[in-house]
């Protein structure tokens, strides 16, 4: 009789119905949307983030030691290597241009770079297994923001070294492009060629900027690095520190599997003979904006949701008031406020469930459309929002009946004796 | 037995009850008889939990109702009360048997069974599955009297039960509730007809709020 009573409801006030799943279809289309993509968010919005900066700072573990270039593969072969948005190894020192002492660092531009097969990983009991293969990374992938005034470094081999001069430096020096000069460090020197005027707003403005190869050729330390500077994708760390060797190892391990930056430098740490420590400006700002991000994602959910409860509160009032006598003559024959309140519930379900469904599709392709136009990447629904914007949606339309089932309970059987 | 001592309904300062005591004893088939607004549907409503008076005492079934919570009304209503209404009052959108059963479903459980059984009391075997738009006046007043006795209720009220029939049915509809009398039920019915006061045991007269039996 229950199920009866609520589908004949439903099926007699098709428009009123129709009117209070609008609503629900609203909120939960736009709910879904936002926590789609905020969900997805954090990889998408993070990897626009990481184009503003490196992250992670490797230095040499002990005092006058460097980094042996040869290993930097290894960070591309960590736990969260498809973090690992991209890396340059730097090597820097005072030379001497035109007399004038300046800093030039040598530096990855866009280097290419081949990771060897993994097939030690275990995942469970499966043996994880990853082809070799190459990847590009350099001072193009981890800041690509810089400005380049001419050309960028050519990667082909040539006779002369190519230079990119900072910009206060070009002016000091008094290069421009084409220009040749010689770079004096202890008993080497080397001939490069401007290739173009750098500005980065940074300290690359004063100095002068070559690849790492020159740099190592002429400071005679082939091979090594003075630091690295790493670029990876990272979730914000919890607000208290943690200390990874007091964690008990079931909150090591999550610790671990987390791509905090933390447990990622610990990572590296783990295959590189380097100290890491995070470039904490542009960590914190990033973990900050991201979660400033989800905070507006949250609240619009919130209003969109409310407003939803507004629409669904208005067609269930007016279902409310249409059916007075008939809710009247079901409380003279028995029925108590539970059970009346029992069939509007039902009723509010129904609409929740049904506008829900249509929202969440809605949303879904909403939130992918929204990934292509804003991200450039496809957002792929996933079971957490999705199941998140359902619920809300029933509960939207629960909450959104509360006053007009109220009212529904309140009505007086007598209503159906006097006639009004 | 209902026994009505100085019932008082106010409606803000509209006094529609005054002062109203008498007894129905059990058994007993009781008219309640006035002109129109003279309070007799206040004092049904009354008699069958469905208002409360703003003073006085009221014991139905040995139950001092005017002190029930509007939930224990409406548990005590659907024990003790079948009532049977002027407009009919079926919900449109089930049929004649469901109509039955969702008093049923109210107060219990449903029993398909039992509420065909309550309709064939009533001479409505061959509608039931007919919706209150393909009744006529005296057909949707036979079920609605289905309705009211599903429960076993141990008394009957009815407002005006024959006011929107026609002689044949409302006969139909008085030789219903003479078996029911007949079976020990007590039964009170407002009306206007003179005709169904002179059957009943007792007549409680109405006028401007004021009983007087």
């Amino acid at each position: 009789m229950f199920y009866h009573l609520v589908s004949s409801a439903i099926r007699r006030r098709k428009l009123r119905i129709a009117l209070a799943v609008l609503a629900v279809v609203m909120g939960a289309s736009i709910a879904s949307t936002l926590l789609t993509v905020s969900f997805d968010i954090n990889d998408k919005m993070g990897k626009e983030l990481k184009s503003y900066g490196a992250n992670i700072l490797l230095q040499p573990s002990s005092e006058g030691a460097f980094i042996n270039e040869s290993e930097l593969y290894k960070i591309k072969t960590i736990f969260w290597r498809h973090n690992i948005i991209g890396y340059s190894p730097y090597l820097s020192d005072t030379v001497k241009i035109k007399d004038t002492e300046i800093v030039l660092s040598g530096a990855y531009f866009d280097e290419e770079i081949r990771i060897p097969g993994i097939n030690t990983t275990f995942i469970g009991n499966r043996k994880a297994q990853e082809k070799e293969e190459t990847i590009r990374t350099g001072i193009k992938t981890i800041a690509p923001w810089w400005k380049v005034d001419g050309e960028w470094l050519a990667q082909k081999e040539a006779l002369v070294g190519e230079a990119l001069v900072g910009v206060n430096a070009a002016e000091k020096l008094g290069l421009k492009q084409g220009d040749l000069f010689m770079a004096e460090s202890g008993n080497n020197n080397e001939t490069f060629k401007v290739s173009g005027i750098l500005s980065t707003g940074g300290d690359e403005d004063e100095q002068v900027t070559v690849s790492l190869k020159d740099a190592q050729m002429l400071f005679g330390k082939q091979g090594m690095a003075d630091r690295v500077v790493v670029s990876a994708l990272t979730k914000p760390e919890p607000a208290q520190e943690i200390d990874p060797s007091r964690l008990p190892p079931e909150q090591y391990e999550i610790w671990y599997c987390t791509p905090y930056i933390s447990s990622i430098m610990f990572q590296i740490e783990e295959v590189i003979d380097a100290n890491a420590r995070p470039i904490r400006q542009v960590a914190d700002n990033e973990g900050k904006l991201l979660k400033k991000f989800e905070w507006l994602m949250f609240l619009i959910t919130g209003i969109a949701m409310t407003t939803a409860s507004l629409g669904v509160a208005a067609a269930m009032n007016t279902s409310i008031f249409e059916r007075k006598k008939e809710i009247g003559l079901m409380k003279a024959i028995g029925a108590d406020g539970n059970q009346i309140a029992g069939l509007f519930f039902a009723e509010a379900a129904v609409t929740g469930i049904i506008g829900g469904a249509i929202g969440i599709l809605i949303g879904v392709a909403l939130a992918r459309m929204v990934g292509m136009w804003v991200f450039g990447a496809i957002i792929n629904p996933s079971l957490f929002p999705v199941l998140i914007s359902g619920l809300l949606s029933l509960a939207v339309a629960l909450f959104g009946s509360m006053l007009p089932v109220k009212k529904a309970v309140e009505i007086e059987p007598s209503v159906i004796l006097r006639g009004d | 037995m209902i026994i009505a001592k100085n019932l008082v309904k106010k409606y803000d300062t509209t006094c529609a009850l005054k002062d109203a005591s008498f007894t129905i004893e059990k058994g007993e088939w009781a008219n309640i008889m006035g002109p129109s607004g003279s309070g007799k549907t206040t004092l049904l409503n009354l008699i069958g939990c469905l208002d409360s008076p703003t003073s006085g005492s009221l014991l139905v079934n040995g139950i001092e109702t005017t002190k029930l919570s509007q939930k224990e009304r409406t548990r005590f209503r659907r024990e003790n009360i079948g009532l049977v209404f002027q407009q009919f009052h079926m919900i449109p959108h089930l049929t004649a048997l469901e109509n039955v059963m969702i008093a049923q479903y109210f107060h219990s459980i449903e029993d398909e069974k039992e509420a065909k059984e309550a309709l064939v009391h009533v001479g409505m075997e061959h509608r039931l599955h007919h919706l209150p738009s393909q009744l006529s006046g005296g057909e949707q007043q036979r079920v609605c009297i289905a309705r009211a006795l599903i429960n076993q209720p141990r008394i009957i009220l009815a407002d005006e039960p024959t006011g929107n029939l026609d002689k044949t049915n409302e006969e139909a509809v008085l030789d219903i509730f003479r078996k029911l009398h007949s079976e020990g039920r007590t039964i009170v019915i407002v009306t206007h007809n003179p005709e169904i006061g002179e059957i009943g045991d007792k007549i409680i007269q109405i006028s401007h709020g004021e009983v007087k039996y």
